[in-house]
C-alpha cells in the first residue's frame, strides 16, 4: 500500500516519530477547556486557552455483508468511499503458525505462489497482467494467516479476482523458480541478521516467550533463518498449499465500489470449483510467563545503537481484559501523550524512537513489548527506564486524567481509520483472523470510553510483573554485555551464526551501567 | 525495495503558466479503452480540483482548503517555505533540529501539552524536514479543527525557547542520527551519492538530517534568529482537508492567524545554477552493516514539472518499478545478481536528480551487475520502453492518484507543498494529465541526453569485515 502513498506524502526523512507516554511528566486534563472563575471581570483571551472540545461524531464502520460459496470459501463485502476503486484480500487462516517441523514453510509456500507463475501465466506472465492493472500483486504470511492482495479500479475487478483464484488454486510450482526464490530469500534473512537489530531482537524475542518444554509451539518462531530455508523443499510447500490453502480455511474480503451480488457473482465464478480439506492445526499449547529476569543480548559488533526490547506475555486477544489492558498500553507507550515518549524520550533523551505494543495473535497468549532505541553509551541506562516503566505499570494506578487521554485517543482516533478503503479491508480482513463480530469495532469504541484507571490497573497488574520478564538487546556486546549483568545473568547470542548461544555472563548486581571507557573505543 | 520509494511530483515555476489552467486534456497512451475524459484517475483529480479554495490573508498567510465529506476528519498541514536547502555551511541540520523545537512548547502551551491535547482529542500529529521545506500537521476528528488552528498559531506566533529544550532536542536527534545514517546499512552511500551528483550545489549537496559535527556544534541563539526570520506567515502555506465548512473556517483562520506578523524582508533564495558534469564520478565505501555489495546510481536531471522530468519518471519505473520492471526480471529474477532493485526521481522544486539503487546478492558480481544495468539503459536510450511498458507505468500512475486522493492527510500535505513551491495548489490535480500526454519517444530521448555515462554517479558499497566477536 505505500506504493500508493508515496507519490501523494513523501514523508520526509527526518519524520519527527509518534511514540509512546510519560510517567513523570505532568499530564494536563488537556481536554476541558479551563473554566474562568465567576465574578471575575478580566476580560478572556481567546487565544490564551484551547478551543472546546467539539461533538465527535459518531460513526460506525461500514456495514459488511457476508456471502459463503458452496465449497465454504467466505465473502466479506463492504461498500466505502466515493472513488471507483476495489480493495481485494485474499485471506488463508493460516500463517507462519502452521510450519511444523519445516520453519519457514509457509512462508516460502506463499511466495512462490507468485513466484512460480499460477495457471496461465508464468511467472514473468503473472506478475505483468498484476501490475499492467496498475497494482503490485502482494502477498504476506503472518503468524496466523497469509494474506494475497490487490488495489484495482473498479472496471478491474474481474481480472483482479481472476489473478488471486489462479494464485491461489493453481500455482504451477516451478523447480527452477523454487530454488532461485529460496536462494533469495536465504539472502535476504542472512542480510536482516546483519543490518537489522530489531529484526534480531525480535527473533530471539519470539523463541524465548513461546519456548514449550517438549514441543514446538506456533509462535516461536518470528521469521526463519538461512540454515532452516535450506532445508526447505518444493514438496514442503505444494504439502502446505495442498493443506493449508482450501476454501473453508480461506476469506474474500472485497472493500470499496462494490455491490456485492456481482462480487459473489464472479467469486463463484472464479473461486466456485476450489477444493481442498484442511490439515491438521498447529500446536498452540499454552506457554508460560517468563518466570524471573532473563537477558539475552544479540550482538552486532560495532553498533552505534542497540535496539531493546522488554516483553512479557499477555491474555489471550479474546479476554475480557483486552480493551483495559489495550487502554493500560496506550498510557505507557501508545503514542506521543504515553509515558515512554514523554519520559524516555522527551524528559530523558535516551532514544528517538521508544514505544509499547500489544501484539494480536489469535490462538495463545499475546507479546506486551517496550521498545527503545538508544545509543551504545547509553544501553543499559535506557533498559533501566524500560523495566521501571514495566513495573510502575503493575504497581500502581495510572492517573485518571491518563486513562481518559488514552480512552479518548483509542475511541477519537478510530474515525481516522475509516477514510482509506484499503485500511477498510486490512480491518475487515483482521476480524476474519481474530475470528471477531462484524460490528466489533463499533463494540470496542463503546467499551473502551467506558474504560477508568480502576478497570486499567486490574487489568495491567497480572501481567506488568517485576521479575517476571524479557529483556532483548540487539547491540555491541563487546561494550553493553557487562553493564547489561546488572540486570540478570546475560545470554550473548550471534544472529550470523543462526542465533547460537555464544557465551553467559553472570548476574553482577554490583556492574556499571555506563559503558567501560575501553570497551567502547572502536 | 524493488517498488520505488520514492515518486514526485514537484518542480519550478518555470513550467507553472504552461501547465496550469488552460492544459489541453490528457492525451491518453494508456491501454484502458476509455478515452481521457472519462478516465476515472482523471475524473478524479478534476474533481479535487473544483474542491480546492485558495486565499490569501493580509499578513501573507496562504490558506488553501479542500472540502470534502467523504470521512468525518479533517487534516491540517502548515508548510514552512524552509528546508535544509537554506542551511549554511556550518550548519547543516538546523533547520531538522529547529523542526524538534516547534513541539517543546509555545506562550499558550506548555511542554508536552501539544502532544497531550491533539491525542486526548483522538488525533495525530508530527512534521517532517525535507531538502525544501518544513511541515507540521495534525490530522483530528471533524469537530476538533479549531484545536489544530489555535495550537498551530501559538507557535507560529510565540514559540517557547528554553536552554533546557534545546539541549534536550539536540540529544534527540543525534539519536536520530544514529538510528538514520550511523546505524543503518547503506545510508552513508546515499548521502555520499548526492553529494557526487551535486557537486559544487550546497543547497541539494548536503542531507537535511546534517552532520553530527554540525549538530554538536549548533547555539541557542540560532534558534531565535531562524524562527524570526522563516517562521513568519508570509512563509507559509495553512492547508486544511476534509470534512469541514469553508467559511467557518475561515473565521477561526482570521481569529488565530490574522495577527501574526509578517516580515517583510523575507530573504530571497536564490542559490544559482547547479554546475554541470561533464565526467562520470565513481567512488566505493565500505560498509560495516552491509552484508552484500550495492551500486547506487545518480543523475542530475530537469527540473521538476518540466517535460524531460516527466519522462525520466517515467522511463525509472519502467527500469524499476514493479517486480515485472525490466532490471528486477533481469538482475533480480534472471540473473540472481541482486536481490532488490529500486529507483526514485528527488522531486525537488529545483535542480533534480534520478537515483538507481541496486543491493546485490551475496555471490553477485558488482561488475556483472553494472555491464547488465548499462546494457538495460542502452537498450532503453535506442529503442525506448515498449508501448506495454508504457501503458503499465501510466496504470500504476493511475492508481498511485487515485488511491492516493483518498487520505484527507495526504492532500492537505501536498497541496500545501504545489502551494508553496508553484504558488497554486490547483496545479498538484493536472499531474497526472502531464505524465499521461508523455510518448515513448520522449522517454527514449530523454534517457538519450540524460542518463550517459559522463553524467554518471556511481557509489559502490562493499561489506566491510566484521569486527571481531566477545
Amino acid at each position: 500500500m505505500m506504493a500508493h502513498f508515496s507519490r501523494w506524502l513523501w514523508l520526509g526523512f527526518l519524520l519527527l516519530s509518534c511514540g509512546p507516554g510519560a510517567a513523570r511528566a505532568p499530564v494536563k486534563p488537556a481536554a476541558k477547556p479551563r473554566a474562568s472563575a465567576p465574578g471575575l471581570v478580566a476580560p478572556r483571551d481567546p487565544l490564551a486557552e484551547p478551543p472546546p472540545r467539539g461533538l465527535t461524531p459518531d460513526a460506525p464502520f461500514p456495514a459488511i455483508v457476508d456471502r459463503e460459496l458452496d465449497n465454504g470459501l467466505r465473502l466479506k463485502l463492504v461498500r466505502h468511499g466515493s472513488y471507483p476503486i476495489v480493495e481485494l484480500r485474499l485471506l488463508v487462516l493460516s500463517g507462519k503458525a502452521t510450519d511444523g517441523a519445516g520453519v519457514g514453510t509457509a512462508a516460502l509456500a506463499a511466495q512462490m505462489l507468485k513466484a512460480g507463475g499460477a495457471g496461465k501465466w508464468d511467472s514473468r506472465q503473472l506478475l505483468e497482467r498484476a501490475e499492467s492493472m496498475g497494482s503490485s500483486l502482494q502477498i504476506d504470511t503472518d503468524m496466523d494467516s497469509t494474506e494475497i492482495s490487490l488495489s484495482v479500479l473498479k472496471t478491474d475487478l474481474e481480472p483482479a479476482l481472476e489473478v488471486l483464484a489462479a494464485v491461489a488454486m493453481k500455482p504451477r510450482f516451478s523447480v527452477v523458480e523454487f530454488s532461485k526464490l529460496r536462494q533469495r530469500e536465504i539472502e535476504r534473512a542472512s542480510s536482516l541478521a546483519r543490518t537489522s537489530g530489531r529484526w534480531t531482537a525480535t527473533m530471539v524475542l519470539y523463541g524465548e516467550l513461546y519456548e514449550l518444554p517438549m514441543s514446538v509451539h506456533g509462535y516461536a518462531h518470528y521469521d526463519v533463518t538461512p540454515k532452516q530455508l535450506s532445508k526447505l523443499t518444493l514438496a514442503d510447500c505444494r504439502r502446505w498449499h495442498a493443506k493449508q490453502m482450501v476454501p473453508q480455511n480461506a476469506v474474500l474480503v472485497a472493500a470499496g465500489d462494490v455491490d456485492p451480488a456481482l462480487v459473489e457473482r464472479a467469486a463463484q465464478r472464479y473461486f466456485g470449483p476450489w477444493k481442498g480439506e484442511l490439515g491438521e492445526p498447529p500446536n498452540f499449547t499454552r506457554p508460560t510467563p517468563p518466570e524471573k529476569l532473563s537477558v539475552f543480548l544479540v550482538d552486532r559488533p560495532g553498533s552505534a545503537q542497540s535496539e531493546i526490547f522488554v516483553a512479557t506475555l499477555g491474555p489471550e486477544r479474546h479476554s475480557e481484559q483486552w480493551v483495559p489492558l489495550r487502554a493500560a498500553d496506550q498510557v505507557l507507550g501508545g503514542g506521543v501523550a504515553g509515558r515512554l515518549f514523554l519520559d524516555v524520550r522527551e524528559r530523558s533523551s535516551l532514544a528517538y524512537s521508544t514505544g509499547s505494543q500489544l501484539v494480536e495473535l489469535a490462538h495463545a497468549p499475546v507479546p506486551i513489548l517496550l521498545s527503545a532505541g538508544t545509543q551504545t553509551p547509553k544501553t543499559a541506562h535506557a533498559v533501566k527506564a524500560l523495566l521501571e516503566h514495566f513495573e510502575k505499570m503493575g504497581a500502581f494506578p495510572p492517573g485518571p486524567e491518563e486513562v481518559e487521554i488514552a480512552a479518548r485517543y483509542l475511541s477519537d482516533s478510530f474515525l481516522l481509520r475509516l477514510e482509506s478503503t484499503g485500511t477498510i479491508a486490512d480491518l475487515t480482513a483482521h476480524l476474519a483472523v481474530l475470528g471477531l463480530s462484524n460490528n466489533y469495532y463499533d463494540e470496542y469504541r463503546k467499551a473502551v470510553r467506558s474504560v477508568d484507571a480502576a478497570a486499567v490497573f486490574e487489568a495491567a497488574k497480572p501481567y506488568f510483573r517485576a521479575g517476571h520478564v524479557l529483556v532483548v538487546v540487539t547491540g555491541d556486546a563487546k561494550s553493553i554485555a557487562k553493564p547489561l549483568t546488572f540486570f540478570g545473568p546475560v545470554q550473548v547470542i550471534d544472529p550470523e551464526n543462526e542465533f547460537a548461544r555464544m557465551k553467559l555472563l553472570p548476574y553482577d548486581p554490583k556492574a556499571e551501567l555506563d559503558v567501560p571507557a575501553a570497551a567502547s573505543k572502536p | 525495495m524493488n517498488t520505488r520509494s520514492k515518486l514526485g511530483l514537484l518542480g519550478t515555476l518555470m513550467v507553472l503558466a504552461s501547465a496550469a489552467f488552460g492544459a489541453e486534456p490528457a492525451q491518453d497512451t494508456g491501454n484502458r479503452s476509455t478515452g481521457p475524459a472519462a478516465d476515472p484517475a482523471v475524473l478524479a483529480l478534476l474533481k479535487l480540483r473544483l474542491s480546492i479554495q485558495r486565499v490569501t490573508l493580509e499578513n501573507g498567510l496562504r490558506v488553501v482548503l479542500n472540502v470534502d465529506r467523504a470521512s468525518p476528519t479533517v487534516a491540517v498541514s502548515v508548510t514552512y517555505n524552509i528546508g535544509s536547502k537554506r542551511e549554511q555551511k556550518g550548519r547543516s541540520g538546523f533547520a531538522h533540529l529547529f523542526e524538534h523545537m516547534m513541539f517543546q512548547g509555545s506562550r499558550h502551551v506548555k511542554k508536552g501539552e501539544h502532544f497531550t491535547l491533539i491525542t486526548a482529542r483522538g488525533g495525530t500529529l508530527n512534521g517532517t524536514t525535507s531538502e525544501d521545506r518544513t511541515n507540521y500537521f495534525e490530522t483530528l476528528p471533524m469537530n476538533e479543527l479549531a484545536l489544530a488552528l489555535w495550537l498551530e498559531s501559538d507557535r507560529m506566533r510565540w514559540l517557547d525557547v528554553t536552554p533546557e529544550n534545546f539541549e534536550n532536542q539536540r540529544s534527540v536527534v543525534e539519536e536520530e542520527f544514529r538510528m538514520r545514517v550511523e546505524n543503518a546499512a547503506y545510508q552513508r552511500a546515499l548521502i555520499r551519492l548526492d553529494e557526487l551528483v551535486y557537486e559544487g550545489y550546497w543547497p541539494y549537496a548536503h542531507p537535511a538530517i546534517g552532520s553530527m559535527q554540525d549538530l554538536q556544534a549548533a547555539k541557542l541563539p540560532w534558534v531565535r534568529e531562524f524562527f524570526d526570520t522563516y517562521y513568519v506567515p508570509n512563509n507559509a502555506v495553512l492547508s486544511i482537508a476534509g470534512d469541514f465548512d469553508a467559511d467557518q473556517a475561515m473565521v477561526l483562520i482570521r481569529r488565530y492567524f490574522g495577527a501574526a506578523k509578517a516580515r517583510p524582508d523575507l530573504p530571497l533564495y536564490s542559490p544559482g545554477p547547479a554546475p554541470e558534469q561533464s565526467a562520470e564520478r565513481r567512488e566505493r565505501m565500505m560498509d560495516q552493516y552491509a552484508k552484500t555489495p550495492g551500486l547506487l546510481y545518480g543523475w542530475r536531471i530537469p527540473d521538476t514539472r518540466t517535460p524531460e522530468h516527466y519522462a525520466l519518471d517515467l522511463a525509472s519505473m519502467v527500469l524499476a518499478d514493479g517486480e515485472s520492471s525490466r532490471l528486477y526480471q533481469s538482475l533480480v529474477r534472471k540473473l540472481a545478481l541482486a536481490r532488490s532493485v529500486s529507483a526514485w526521481t528527488a522531486d525537488h522544486p529545483g535542480p533534480d536528480s534520478l537515483t538507481l539503487m541496486v543491493l546485490c546478492t551475496e555471490t553477485g558480481d558488482a561488475v556483472a551487475v553494472e555491464r547488465e544495468l548499462r546494457q538495460e539503459l542502452e537498450r532503453l536510450a535506442a529503442t525506448g520502453p515498449r508501448p506495454e511498458e508504457l501503458d503499465k507505468a501510466k496504470n500504476r500512475l493511475r492508481s498511485q492518484f487515485i488511491f492516493g486522493v483518498q487520505s484527507n492527510l495526504h492532500r492537505a500535505v501536498r497541496l500545501g507543498e504545489f502551494e508553496a513551491f508553484y504558488g497554486d495548489a490547483r496545479l498538484l490535480t493536472l499531474e497526472l494529465s502531464q505524465y499521461l500526454r508523455v510518448s515513448g519517444e520522449e522517454v527514449k530521448k530523454a534517457v538519450v541526453r540524460f542518463l550517459t555515462v559522463p553524467r554518471t554517479n556511481l557509489v559502490e558499497v562493499r561489506p566491510a569485515a566484521q569486527k571481531a566477536k566477545p
